[in-house]
């Protein structure tokens, strides 16, 4: 049976109904076309699939989109405002933090989340914090440097 | 040079930074199908019956594929086992399954989801039969034979003699003996494999979407197989995720191409990560007997090796050129003069191999560097000096080692210098010896590397005359267009090396202009990028055969618009340079041209041209490297092109009550010419060292004697995070390559290279109180728990 | 990589939830972060007709000190806010280190400590430290409430004591008297992996330094969590002086018979045992004594 679930997606609200199985990194691609949300592995470990859901960093892929419902999710779609990059954008940028680009979204999500609970993290606590994504590229030295170098953009 | 030589940002970041890269899953495209596949669950059984007639019944699913079908509808992939009178690599079992993983049958329907359910409905009826995993045990008289009609499972052997061997072995006045073993690992990009296909019957056009690194390369092949007609089938590589060498396995894309020829729509399909796993392919594990024929002093007269490579269930192409390859880089850094190699390929019950990062130089590495280490134990020389006394110099380059590959430049003391400089290590050998007074153990490992890029095809050669291959090539294509902005395009498929920027950094220098004046045509696509059947981003190959070509086709148009100048403003051609985006008299501001009025007048206006001369602005070329060669009588061949090398530091600690190794420092001197993009030689360094610390310390595939894969998810195969990812520093040298023209040296697997070996030399160091020797790789905690218990 | 279908409730008080268990029966499975139970459906490690999502159910997400002494928590409290708690870090920080060890943050939030204990995973942090602590489980039913302690919850592999038709619902924490000290160690591969084995202990110590209560409970190493009770019984009533911990703790690897698999053997796990129950003891006793020595968040 389907239900009706109604999710607020970069200040976008929708109403779907979906199949209760319906994860919902799938629910935000295939249903809402966001693409920008990855899928890298299918036991919940690469957190290429993190958005931020009700203030929080989450692995959408370990999520149904029916748990979803009247909630809030932020996906890397809705970081940039105005065409105005977020810090950690432009950090990842000026850094080389990325080379393939995949796990990037989740690892900027998952970058922004730390950054909202801890505003100067250690690069031990950074580490840590991300230890959620996994990269495969960059052997995570600029992707460090890059939240050591936002968080002091947004201490500014 | 404004911007060759530069860190600037690169040009492709900000679509996937705000999550609008085109990646294989985000492309839809009308009335497309969802595919399926069913895998075997056995390493080796008869398939006696395959039942789709429920899959065929499920709601949502309009077609299916059988082994039987795939074998009329395609041929199959040649495989280099030469006992083989039939040819049996389909991208399906056909009559018998040869690895857990392998397809059996695949189906399509309308959404994914449907799709997955589905495959519960196939019935399949396996008669199993012994499974052989161990390639020793599968070399054995009696061992199961995975491909019958071979009559044994050893797919490949050679026996390969360099200079005189035995001779040397006389002169010795040691030997050093040495059994190693090199385990199974991934490189497990975090996108894996994807496939789209869309058959059109009404054209008789084939195209395919794939996350693929070899579109040049395998072109003609795939379109062989999939008996299309290869000027009707289109391969298009979008954004890619991540290669390494993990996405160059074509039989998805012939799998999902029937599919679609079948069905006459778009077919869809995304591997998931078990499926990448077990089905997609994973570097080879070897064991090698190694022998060292050496002198008092140290100089290495001759290696001896044997090895034994299990390359999985099928010989698949390219194998067993990860043999071949490692031919590269098998003397290393060293003057050795005498190489004896006895070689095995040997089929066993598991996924079948192919090019992970590093594509068999580590392994090979691994033996090198730790004979290295223990003749210079034997010999009471410290790894620095014992390869000091074997470097090939600085000033013997171009140097032709016994192989006959032709070193172009090098400067390995210097590079070796600057790392220990770097490692400050006599202070750190002075700390260790002060440590080990207080119970800690801290290790220093040492490695010197050559990093060979883009391979020689006439490497083939060395193993069949059937495949008359040859060269290094690498095409490019670059139009001035009539407003003055210019297109390029080159035949890689970009994993995350940044060629869009590389390229306009060239480009822009070329023509003076800005790199945002640049557009570089994203990934690949054969209809619309220039190519060449070696194209591809595989080998560390771009900066070797690259920059060239796109050098050479902005001067074909430079030398045209020098000529149209010339004609306008009645000066000679010679005189003309770029200046400032200005087509201009050398020293002569006033007497210039905008790059927008020279186009503009070559398009718009060809009258006005020189007599005779083409009209437009646009020029391709295809380069190959120079130095390329065919083997001669004595087999040798310069099997790459350019050759980088580096020096690796790894400092390490070693908790002795849980075998656990922290490392502590990783250093890295990489010498890959002149640099286009130091910031992005600089992350392949990071990526490839982080590749090979998972290799050498955590990350394994782990066979069971059924043949199943004890750790095909993420939980349990052993990915680095951040935590476990230690800082790694890096320096430089460059010096410049004397084959191409600006020196560039192909680069991207020497971090990951020698990484496992430089680890187990730190972590044997550090244990060296317990005079515990290491042979084998991962360096798990209980193993090294174990050895020093045992002492 | 897809999960099978299923029927999907959310009930939003116990009550409601109540009914549905009794409803479905054997077909029905509690889910509250379902970050253990989606991850065994999208293997196809785990089937479920009819899951109800309790995680709706108001009311059930705190951290609180309770009038009697001790503190209580809500079954959909998330890993998260126990790793961050501050009375948690002060009063029982061995729980706060096992909240920080669970995966990664993202897991971290969506997880609960109910979702964690119920699942009853061998490897699982939150047991051992649980029975480390002495702690007692609310349980409500149709039948209404009961407690059980710690110990008793989990019976064997991802099996409780609940009955089908219960849900667990508070965990109280005991009173700490004062110079007590806790610490929960556990050896793992990477960060965020499961532990390979786990070692929790709490001990009390009198003014003189005598161990007036103790308490080493072993996780990972068997199908429940194993106090060591004949390690116990070495250090109880003793003076620190006279102890040495090499003797307790490899009294306590002889508790466990853990099983050999894909990560480390038996041998190397009792050997493990040995070395981590002397760590946490350690830090346990430093901090009994007051030493101030913070454990630093594990990997």
């Amino acid at each position: 049976m389907k239900h009706k679930i109604k999710v607020k997606v970069n200040g976008t609200v929708y109403e779907n109904e979906v199949e209760p199985r319906l994860l919902l990194v799938h629910f935000i691609r295939d249903v809402l076309g966001l693409k920008g949300t990855h899928i890298g592995c299918v036991a919940s470990k690469c957190g290429a699939c993190t958005v931020i859901y009700n203030g929080m960093s989450v692995k959408s892929c370990t999520m149904f989109a029916v748990q979803a419902d009247g909630g809030e999710i932020l996906s890397i779609e809705g970081l940039a405002k105005n065409g105005q990059l977020h810090p950690l954008q432009e950090a990842f940028w000026e850094n080389h933090a990325l080379q393939c680009g995949y796990c990037t979204p989740g690892m900027i999500m998952s970058a922004y989340s730390l950054l909202e609970t801890n505003s100067k993290p250690t690069e031990k606590e950074i580490r840590k914090g991300i230890s959620g994504n996994l990269c495969r590229c960059t052997g995570y030295v600029n992707i460090v440097k890059a939240i050591e170098n936002a968080a002091e953009r947004l201490n500014k | 040079m404004a911007f060759i030589g530069k860190s600037i940002k690169r040009k492709e970041d900000l679509r996937f930074l705000v999550g609008k890269g085109t990646y294989i899953d985000d492309i839809e495209l009308p009335r497309m199908l969802h595919a399926a596949i069913l895998r075997s669950p056995y390493a080796h059984a008869r398939i006696k019956e395959v039942d789709l007639k429920g899959a065929l019944e499920y709601q949502g699913v309009l077609n299916v594929l059988t082994g039987k079908e795939v074998a009329e509808m395609s041929n199959p992939a040649m495989q280099m086992n030469f006992k083989l009178k039939t040819q049996n690599a389909y991208c399906m079992a056909v009559d018998k399954v040869r690895f857990v993983g392998e397809p059996v049958a695949a189906l399509v329907a309308t959404d994914r989801y449907i799709a997955n359910d589905a495959l519960d409905s196939i019935d399949v009826i396996y008669e199993p039969l012994p499974v052989v995993v161990d390639p020793e045990e599968a070399m054995k008289s009696g061992a199961p034979l995975v491909h019958e009609e071979a009559g044994d499972n050893t797919a490949y052997h050679d026996l390969f003699h360099y200079g005189d061997v035995e001779k040397a072995f006389k002169e010795a006045d040691h030997i050093v003996k040495e059994r190693f073993k090199y385990h199974s690992y991934t490189s497990t990009p975090i996108e894996t494999n994807g496939v789209i296909a869309d058959y059109d019957s009404a054209r008789g056009t084939l195209t395919i979407w794939a996350n693929f690194q070899l579109g040049g390369m395998l072109h003609r092949t795939l379109s062989d197989l999939l008996k299309i007609p290869e000027n009707k089938f289109r391969l298009i590589t979008p954004d890619i995720g991540g290669g390494f060498g993990n996405k160059c396995n074509i039989f998805h894309m012939l799998l999902i191409g029937l599919l679609s020829i079948k069905i006459g729509r778009p077919v869809k399909w995304i591997e998931d990560r078990r499926e990448n796993f077990i089905g997609n392919m994973r570097g080879s594990d070897r064991i090698f007997e190694s022998e060292a024929a050496v002198k008092k002093d140290g100089t290495i007269l001759a290696i001896k090796t044997k090895l034994i490579d299990n390359v999985g269930a099928y010989l698949r192409f390219p194998e067993p050129i990860g043999i071949i390859r490692a031919f590269q880089t098998v003397l290393g850094c060293y003057k050795i003069k005498n190489l004896l190699m006895d070689l095995y390929a040997v089929n066993t019950n598991t996924l079948p191999t192919g090019p992970n990062r590093g594509y068999g130089c580590q392994s090979f590495y691994f033996q090198l560097e730790r004979l290295v280490d223990l003749i210079g134990k034997k010999l009471g020389l410290d790894p620095v000096e014992i390869r000091r006394r074997n470097f090939i110099q600085p000033q013997e380059f171009p140097y032709t080692t016994a192989v006959g590959c032709i070193y172009d430049s090098g400067n390995f003391p210097e590079t070796l210098r600057k790392a220990l400089e770097m490692a400050d290590y006599e202070k750190m050998r002075k700390e260790q010896e002060k440590l080990r007074k207080e119970g800690k153990y801290i290790g220093i490992g040492i490695s010197t590397i050559v990093e060979p890029a883009a391979s020689n095809m006439a490497e083939f050669f060395i193993v069949t005359e059937k495949l008359p291959l040859s060269g290094a090539t690498e095409a490019a294509k670059v139009k001035v267009e009539p407003s003055g902005k210019i297109t390029a395009a080159v035949g890689s498929c970009p994993q995350g090396q940044g060629h869009e920027t590389i390229v306009a950094q060239i480009v822009a220098d070329e023509f003076a202009v800005n790199t945002d004046d640049v557009y570089v045509l994203p990934g690949f696509d054969s209809s619309t990028h220039p190519w060449t059947t070696a194209s591809g981003t595989w080998g560390s190959r771009f900066c070797a055969v690259g920059p060239d070509a796109v050098i050479l086709a902005c001067r074909k148009i430079k030398e045209k618009m020098f000529k149209i100048a010339a004609h306008i403003l009645h000066d000679k051609p010679e005189n003309f340079e770029m200046k400032d985006g200005m087509v201009q008299v050398k020293g002569i501001p006033q007497k210039a041209l905008s790059l927008e009025a020279v186009s503009g007048m070559a398009y718009f206006h060809p009258l006005i041209l020189p007599p005779d001369m083409e009209p437009g602005l646009e020029a391709a070329h295809v380069f190959n490297f120079p130095t390329v060669n065919m083997p001669d009588d004595k087999r040798r061949i310069n099997l790459a092109t350019t050759y980088g090398n580096s020096a690796h530091i790894a400092v390490v600690e070693v908790e002795i009550e849980t075998g656990q190794v922290k490392i502590l420092k990783y250093i890295v001197v990489s010498d890959c010419g002149k640099m286009i993009n130091p910031m992005t030689v600089d992350g392949q360094i990071h990526g490839g060292v982080l590749h090979g610390i998972g290799g050498g310390l955590q990350e394994e595939l782990i066979y069971d004697d059924d043949g199943q894969l004890l750790n095909a998810t993420f939980v349990d195969y052993l990915v680095p995070t951040a935590v476990e990812a230690p800082n790694i520093e890096v320096g430089h040298l460059e010096t410049p390559s004397p084959f191409n023209i600006l020196g560039t040296k192909g680069m991207g697997e020497g971090g990951a290279i020698p990484t496992p070996a430089v680890l187990a030399s730190a972590v044997e160091d550090a244990l060296t109180p317990f005079g515990i020797k290491i042979t084998e790789v991962p360096l798990k905690p209980e193993k090294i728990w174990k050895s020093i218990k045992s002492k | 990589m897809i999960p099978k279908n299923f029927e999907y409730f959310v009930p939003h008080s116990i009550d409601e939830a109540i009914s549905l268990l009794e409803k479905y029966g054997e077909d029905a499975k509690l889910m509250a972060g379902g970050q253990s139970l989606i991850p065994l459906m999208k293997l196809g490690l785990g089937f479920f007709k009819n899951i109800i999502s309790i995680e709706r159910i108001p009311n059930l997400s705190y951290i609180k000190e309770i009038k009697e002494g001790g503190v209580a928590i809500g079954n959909l409290t998330t890993h998260s806010m126990i790793e961050n708690s501050d009375l948690i870090k002060s009063k029982y920080p061995l729980l706060a280190e096992a909240a920080s060890a669970i995966a990664d943050v993202q897991v971290r939030n969506r997880g609960t400590i109910g979702g964690n204990l119920c699942h009853a995973e061998p490897a699982a942090d939150y047991p051992p430290v649980m029975v480390a602590l002495d702690a007692k489980f609310k349980v409500i039913g149709p039948k209404g409430e009961r407690t059980i302690k710690a110990g008793d919850f989990i019976t064997d592999i991802f099996t409780t004591n609940l009955e089908y038709n219960e849900i667990l619902k508070e965990i109280i924490l005991p009173i700490v008297p004062p110079k007590t000290g806790g610490a929960y160690l556990r050896l793992c591969k990477r960060s965020g992996d499961s532990a390979i084995i786990s070692v929790a202990s709490v001990i009390t110590l009198d003014d003189k330094n005598n161990c007036e209560t103790v308490n080493i409970t072993l996780g990972a190493v068997g199908p429940i969590p194993i106090k060591a009770e004949l390690a116990e019984r070495m250090l109880l009533g003793k003076n620190l002086n006279e102890i040495r911990l090499s003797d307790i703790s490899e009294k306590a690897s002889e508790a466990a018979e853990p099983n050999s698999d894909i990560h480390a053997s038996k041998e190397y796990r009792k050997d493990m045992i040995k070395v981590f129950t002397k760590k946490c003891l350690e830090l346990a006793i430093n901090r009994a004594r007051g030493d101030g020595i913070q454990n630093e968040t594990q990997n």
